[in-house]
């Protein structure tokens, strides 16, 4: 029968434990990561929405009539609202009702909430799959990838449908084993969420039929009795009840609904191809190399984490053939289809690659919950080899789990705030890439190493020229008072006292813009991690 | 394995010198440093590093943005990570020096193509005379330099000099000096010279010192036109009224050579003309070129 163990009440107090202290850890650390361009955006995006929050006090109903959600949820309508709705409402509360936090940091908190949740979820599904150990140890894994933690932090939605997956995930299978009303509807509404989170929710559909194929073949594979019921009513509910969520949650679709449909799958669809360094060549139209995903994953995913996911990824296949427990099949086929899906889009060369790891980051929690089955394989052969006297199975589980867990943690406080510089040694680190040609930083976020050199250097009144950091983002580092408040940003070099420049191969002409412009070649300051060159600031003579 | 891989990312992580330790480096780099013999950094990433460290006596624009290693008789190393200058794996090291975690090394070129006159240093209006011709009508573009520089950003034009010799209009009809990012997105120090729709922007060098050819290069920023498919821009060479012959230079090929033999002055002193122009029906045509008189 099945090996799944319910969850006790000791088990949530932990899942709360690894969540809060993911929170704490994360608050910790966000002072000092600038922000990236897409913050900036939908950081005006809830300030609208924040705006909008006071017609609805003023005005109750008339706040959602045509013209106010057209003024109101216009702005960024390519993304569902519902993060940048938190966002709002998080900006409001913490920082301009109780001033508990920084702007920019009431902003980002929704994200880094939604990264808590992740690693609480990740611990109960790994729990009742593979026990305690490995669910603490699937969490972590987790939490300790370094370009996971970088984008927990940030105001951005790939963390929150990373977040979303999983949590939908988990309670599709629960209705899927057990498909009661209340578990039925919580899987459609939280799919609903996940659609209103980000555009990766339209593969999830896809992804629960192969589930499904998956579990039915292999129950007659090994002629075991149906799981769920013959009408996979949870299937159904996502299917039915999940857009109909997203659509009462985004105001935006309430007019010409079919026509803003469309216009939102045609920017996804068609979405137009930034450039992107890999292996020493800038890609910016297709074919894109169907290398870049797996590449890019083995060189940012700690390789003691992807070693724990190909061992349990071992010990399921071996599992598959070995075991008749139909139930144990529906959970981790769902984590391989999870993993599976999130990978997928990267197959065809037409897709675009701009954003680097973060496009896949929704199939990390899956393969981490994989990486706890390797862990609890690792465990208990470890456990064989030790002498008799040795086996505290207490000693041999928190021994092991903290050898393997060093590195991943070690690595990611040392990454922070260079998220994106951050590589694997498997690669040589960072210095390593950079020989290699992987890219060293997007979003131009880095400004925020160079906060106080230009506050020291910029004369009063000064105006900097930005370069990749959008204008949004430059005013959120004023507002937190991380840069000088008479200060302005710029993009036009030749009205510019100080110029960055966040290093990209593509984008070097601007570099060159500033020798002929400043007549220097010589930056006043660098911002580099492990001596790599990052963000370097020049200064006009 | 998980305390290997610790270990690997510590040793990672501070193997590569910081930058207070390239700053100490300075006085040894400028002792070793010669005119005319640009300092190369290995890795190529690591240059920035350098030139915050060195500063603009270690790195003057015309060797920084230099057309290629070809005419360069030696160059100075910096190497860190036991990394070399791959684009002159085939000069000899004639010196090599360890201090800290850097090496330098003095690389000597086997076979350098010997230059007699680089035309990108006389781009001022003692050596060089710059008209436009449109609708049969030629205007002189007067030197200035005091013009507004201008830069685009990253989607915009490059930087536009102070220092040109400006023609009456569009605004990027002029010649000057500025620089561009090749095919690699590496630095080409050129003469812009963009041809106006349906003129011809002449330039008319003096007292060039003929040797055995004239080597060019031509290009445009490699990043706006990488893939345009316009028509190509052509650039004339006479010398005296003597046609020297032409090179035609298509958008997507980015920092590309040529050269004509100019055997038969070798040992004169001759006026060089440049004509650069492109199909009438082209509107916004880039151009920059290099060209040099090689002995």
């Amino acid at each position: 029968m099945t090996g799944q163990k319910p969850l006790e009440r000791l088990d949530a107090r932990i899942a709360v434990g690894l969540g809060g202290g993911y929170l704490a850890l994360l608050l910790s650390g966000v002072h000092s990561l600038g922000y990236t361009r897409d913050e900036g955006f939908y950081a005006y995006a809830a300030r609208v929405l924040e705006l909008w929050f006071e017609l609805v006090r003023e005005q109750g109903f008339a706040a959602f009539s045509r013209v106010n959600v057209d003024h109101f949820f216009g702005v960024n309508h390519e993304h569902p609202v519902l993060m940048k709705f938190l966002f709002a409402l998080s900006h409001r509360s913490f920082h301009e009702r109780w001033p508990i936090f920084e702007s920019g940091t009431a902003l980002r908190l929704p994200g880094m909430l939604m990264a808590a949740l992740a690693v609480g979820v990740i611990y109960c599904w790994g729990r009742e799959t593979a026990g305690r150990a490995a669910g603490v140890v699937s969490a972590l894994l987790f939490a300790f990838m370094p370009r996971v933690f970088f984008h927990a932090h940030l105001a951005c939605f790939d963390v929150a449908v990373t977040s979303m997956w999983l949590v939908t995930s988990y309670a599709y299978v629960h209705a899927f084993l057990r498909p009661r009303v209340a578990s039925v509807l919580g899987a459609g509404v939280l799919y609903g969420l996940f659609l209103d989170t980000k555009h990766n929710a339209w593969i999830f559909p896809f992804a629960l039929l192969a589930h499904l194929a998956c579990v039915r073949i292999f129950e007659r594979w090994r002629r075991l009795p149906r799981s769920g019921t013959r009408v996979p009513w949870a299937l159904l509910g996502v299917v039915g009840i999940g857009p109909c969520v997203l659509f009462l949650c985004w105001p935006w679709l309430w007019f010409d609904t079919g026509a803003r449909l469309l216009e939102w799958f045609h920017f996804h669809l068609a979405h137009d191809y930034y450039n992107m360094e890999f292996l020493g060549r800038t890609y910016w139209k297709p074919p894109m190399p169907r290398l870049y995903a797996p590449v890019m994953t083995l060189a940012t995913v700690p390789l003691v984490t992807l070693v724990l996911f190909a061992l349990g990824a071992f010990e399921i296949a071996r599992a598959i053939r070995r075991e008749a427990d139909a139930e144990r099949w529906v959970h981790e086929s769902a984590w391989l289809v999870g993993l599976g899906a999130s990978y997928a889009p990267w197959l065809s060369t037409d897709t675009p690659i701009f954003g680097g790891t973060k496009h896949w980051l929704t199939a990390y929690p899956f393969l981490c919950l994989v990486a706890g089955r390797g862990f609890a394989l690792v465990r208990s052969h470890v456990a064989e080899l030790l002498p008799e006297k040795w086996r505290d199975p207490r000693l041999v589980t928190s021994g092991l789990a903290a050898t393997l867990l060093a590195g991943p943690f070690a690595m990611t406080l040392h990454s922070h705030p260079w998220g994106l510089t951050f590589y694997t040694p498997l690669v040589g680190g960072a210095p390593g890439a950079a020989s290699l040609g992987l890219n060293r930083t997007f979003w131009g976020y880095t400004t925020g190493a160079l906060v106080d050199t230009i506050d020291a250097l910029a004369p009063e009144h000064a105006t900097i020229y930005i370069h990749d950091t959008a204008a949004q983002s430059f005013e959120l580092l004023k507002e937190d008072g991380r840069l000088r408040s008479d200060l302005s940003g710029t993009l036009a070099l030749p009205l510019s006292k100080l110029a960055l420049y966040h290093h990209e191969p593509h984008m070097r002409r601007v570099e060159y813009e500033t020798w002929v412009l400043y007549g220097t070649v010589a930056p006043v300051a660098m911002g580099s991690y492990d001596g790599v060159p990052v963000v370097w600031l020049y200064e006009r003579p | 394995m998980g305390l290997a891989e610790l270990g690997l990312h510590v040793w990672f992580a501070t193997r590569t010198p910081r930058i207070d330790e390239w700053r100490a480096l300075e006085t040894a780099v400028l002792a070793h440093k010669r005119a005319g013999e640009p300092l190369v950094v290995a890795p190529a990433w690591a240059e920035p590093l350098a030139r915050e460290a060195f500063g603009d006596r270690a790195f003057p624009l015309d060797e920084l943005a230099r057309a290629d290693d070809a005419s360069m008789p030696s160059l100075l190393e910096v190497s860190v990570l036991g990394a070399r200058y791959e684009p002159a794996r085939n000069f000899r090291v004639v010196s090599e020096e360890h201090v800290g975690r850097f090496t330098l090394r003095r690389l000597q070129n086997p076979a350098p193509v010997r230059v007699r006159f680089r035309f990108l240093d006389h781009v001022n209006p003692s050596d060089l005379r710059v008209t436009l011709t449109r609708g049969g009508v030629t205007v002189p573009c007067p030197y200035t330099d005091h013009a507004l520089p201008t830069a685009g950003g990253l989607h915009g034009e490059v930087a536009f000099p102070r220092a040109r010799f400006a023609c009456p209009d569009p605004e990027r009809t002029f010649v000057g000096v500025t620089v561009i990012d090749d095919q690699t997105y590496a630095p080409r120090r050129c003469i812009w010279a963009a041809p106006p729709p349906g003129g011809v922007l002449s330039l008319a060098f003096r007292a060039v010192p003929f040797g055995s050819a004239l080597r060019g290069f031509g290009g445009l920023s490699y990043f706006l036109f990488r893939d345009s498919d316009a028509p190509p821009v052509t650039l004339a060479l006479a010398s005296d009224g003597a046609p020297l012959g032409s090179y035609t230079h298509e958008d997507a090929s980015g920092w590309h050579g040529f050269s004509f033999s100019t055997a038969p002055f070798t040992g004169q002193s001759r006026g060089v003309e440049l004509g650069v122009s492109a199909p009438d029906e082209a509107p916004d045509r880039h151009f920059c070129f290099a060209l040099e008189a090689l002995e």
